[in-house]
């Protein structure tokens, strides 16, 4: 009778109950929200003009092409694959646009459609590729990526090319407080949720992601299933591609030559495993953001530029540490 | 088995693709199809530039007839001993619009064929070897685009070690030189006189994003020095804040972006690297896109890319500096032939200053005669300024 104040709280089916706090630092997302969380402390604090509304404005339009590029890389790792052809999709994808509008003299509707579909199809033959040949995904997709990256120079000969008046609107345009990207990202985020939690090639998908073997056995098709990640995959670089031409105003063959090393970042820190099996969106909505905020704040902190990358590194590393911290903690509260 | 056989059929199909291309591409020189269509795509996008080149062309040519009908020389070599060859990093419009007319304009006044040669990757070693291959089918004269600086110069050692012919163009490579010359622009001056300019359309007060690329380049150093230098004379103007390590058009814009929204009293924008003035014409065209009440903030930059000249026509850039890309590619073919025939410089590795030209809404549809003077001048003057008979 003593102990029973003592005694853990269990509910009706006699689990233990965790408290809110414990149950937000079992979540794989949980470091990412608490590292946004500082960094926006942190930059708030330092800077002048962080807060302010036009650097709000902008910084939800980097997080969100940064978080279609990210959705590139997620389309695939969530299968345990990777993509290394992200940046040269995009490139390739942004060369085309270009030269649909500026020789062709294409509508912007029917430009942007054939763009997504040109992503598609190197998604198509990136997949077809790895199913074929049963090689690593790394190998498949890094020959692509000289591939795509040799047409697309070829096509340009490294020249700019102007887009349609107008086509800037989207990626320059302000919906309320915010910008219309962003918005454009968040229904992305929401409909990868819903994909992944409630429809069953989204479930499908995770099961090729946890283990594979174990899902061919339950009866999915694990190569329709790799085709479907791969192109899907490329088509979300297209449309990074399409949103970043948007707003940059022009359509130059060196887009996308960071993009890769961003996609596997974002995923990184917004706790999605790179050996497949999950999905977070919260996580992935954060990582998004951590990258755009933490570049943005170092200019905006005006640090000293012989030191900026190794500032960024540091940040990052930070970043990525409390995940681990997190864990730790998670298994002591277990 | 039947797995296998499929393996075999996409290996095949890959295989059957991939010599069908090449087999495609066979029969000219890879060089000689980009020179035919980045000549297409210059004259679409260009069509202005391309008519004052051919003026410029024309006298240019009449300049260096007369230099050499007055020193009596005949060149020593049959014209098809010159193996002149030209070979710059990557695809970019710098090259493409501006020094390939001067090398194309050299071949017909000199009856000669220059080897292009354009690499895929900025990267010092891509250019080594994409250089010594050329080397040993045989071409003896180069003018090569250093892509790294310090590196750039232990192929020009190997190369002249070699008995070759080697001009650097373009931009300044760290000392000591190992190449004979380098035709490019007075960095330094151009930075210096830019910023000045700038200055003087703010007002002679204000602050000041001074835009810079990679920091390891001797170019970069020089050019953040001329702003600086430019800055100090001017007790009433100050740099707010230097944004750097820019190495692609987007990592530019994003930068310029923060930047401008981090100083938000900014009165102006220096970039004095060509790629990061591409991202600045970018950023500024989205400044003044979602800030429809926004200042003006006096904007400087640094050749004549598609991105800037619409800028300037579209008045979010102030004034350009434009550089003679025509007068590189014509003078260090004509330079190399005189090496070839044993002309020898009268300073080893000499910095000859290939001139500039601001370019503003007034003139961006006539500076080219401003350059074609200038490239002039150089022509006539190589034999008494710049080499001796050897």
């Amino acid at each position: 009778m003593s102990n029973e104040k003592n005694e853990p709280k269990t509910t009706m089916y006699g689990e233990k109950r965790v408290s809110p706090l414990k149950r937000f630092f079992l979540q794989p997302y949980s470091s990412a929200v608490v590292a946004i969380v500082l960094l926006f402390l942190i930059f708030s604090v330092f800077t002048d003009s962080f807060l302010s509304q036009y650097n709000m404005f902008n910084l939800s339009r980097t997080a969100a092409i940064y978080g279609f590029i990210a959705a590139a890389q997620l389309m695939v790792a969530v299968i345990g694959g990777m993509n290394l052809c992200v940046g040269s999709v995009g490139s390739l994808c942004t060369v085309f646009m270009g030269a649909m509008m500026q020789n062709v003299h294409m509508a912007t509707f029917p430009t942007v459609i054939l763009t997504i579909l040109i992503g598609g199809v190197c998604g198509i033959v990136n997949g077809f590729l790895i199913n074929k040949l049963k090689l690593q995904p790394f190998v498949i997709t890094l020959a692509m990526s000289f591939v795509y990256n040799g047409i697309a120079t070829g096509i340009s000969h490294g020249m700019p090319y102007n887009i349609n008046e107008g086509f800037s609107n989207l990626g320059r345009g302000q919906i309320g407080p915010t910008s219309a990207l962003f918005i454009l990202m968040v229904v992305m985020v929401l409909i990868l949720m819903v994909f992944f939690r409630y429809m069953r090639v989204g479930r499908d998908i995770l099961a090729v992601g946890g283990n594979s073997t174990a899902a061919a056995l339950s009866g999915i098709k694990v190569d329709q299933i790799n085709i479907l990640c791969n192109t899907a995959s490329c088509m979300f670089s297209a449309v990074a591609a399409l949103l970043w031409a948007s707003r940059s105003g022009s359509a130059t063959v060196t887009t996308g030559s960071d993009w890769m090393l961003y996609s596997f970042a974002i995923c990184a820190i917004g706790g999605i495993r790179l050996n497949g099996g999950n999905f977070t969106a919260i996580g992935f909505f954060c990582g998004a953001w951590i990258l755009t905020m933490i570049r943005n704040g170092l200019t905006m902190m005006k640090v000293d530029i012989y030191y900026e990358q190794a500032f960024l590194g540091l940040i990052i590393l930070l970043a990525v540490s409390l995940e681990s911290l997190r864990m730790k903690m998670a298994e002591r509260m277990n | 088995m039947r797995r296998t056989s499929t393996r075999l059929v996409a290996v095949l199909c890959i295989a059957v693709l991939l010599i069908g291309c090449m087999a495609g591409c066979a029969g000219k020189s890879s060089s000689a199809a980009e020179t035919t269509a980045a000549t297409t795509a210059a004259a679409e996008t260009t069509a202005a530039a391309a008519e004052t080149t051919a003026a410029a062309a024309e006298t240019t040519a009449a300049a260096a007839t007369q230099s050499v009908a007055a020193s009596g020389l005949t060149w020593k070599f049959k014209q098809d001993q010159y193996k002149l060859c030209c070979y710059w990093p990557a695809p970019d419009e710098f090259f493409d619009n501006y020094v390939l007319p001067g090398i194309q304009a050299f071949e017909k006044d000199y009856n000669q064929k220059v080897e292009y040669s354009i690499g895929t990757e900025w990267t010092q070693d891509v250019e080594n070897q994409t250089v010594e291959a050329l080397a040993a089918k045989g071409y003896d004269c180069f003018m090569i685009f250093g892509a790294d600086t310090a590196g750039a110069n232990g192929l020009y050692e190997e190369l002249t070690k070699n008995g070759c012919q080697v001009v650097n163009y373009a931009g300044l490579v760290d000392d000591p030189q190992k190449s004979a010359f380098t035709l490019a622009s007075d960095v330094y001056q151009q930075a210096y006189q830019s910023a000045k300019k700038l200055i003087s359309d703010m007002g002679e007060k204000g602050k000041i994003i001074d835009v810079l690329e990679n920091l390891g380049d001797v170019n970069t150093k020089k050019r953040q020095q001329g702003v600086e230098d430019a800055v100090k004379e001017y007790p009433n103007v100050s740099i707010a804040q230097t944004v750097a390590d820019i190495k692609t058009v987007d990592e530019g814009y994003t930068k310029v972006s923060d930047a401008i929204t981090a100083n938000p009293d900014v009165t102006g924008i220096i970039a004095t690297g060509g790629t990061a003035s591409k991202g600045v014409a970018n950023a500024l065209s989205d400044y003044y896109g979602t800030n429809k009440s926004a200042a003006h903030i006096f904007a400087a930059t640094q050749d004549q890319s598609t991105e800037v000249m619409n800028g300037i026509a579209a008045g979010t850039i102030d004034h350009t500096v434009g550089q003679n890309g025509y007068g590189m590619g014509y003078a260090s073919n004509l330079i190399l032939m005189y090496l070839k025939d044993g002309w020898v410089p009268q300073e080893w590795g000499k910095h000859i200053d290939t001139g500039m030209v601001f370019i503003t809404k007034d003139n961006m549809n006539t500076y080219q005669t401003d350059i074609e003077k200038v490239t002039n001048d150089l022509v006539a003057s190589l034999e008494t300024s710049v080499l001796k008979q050897g």
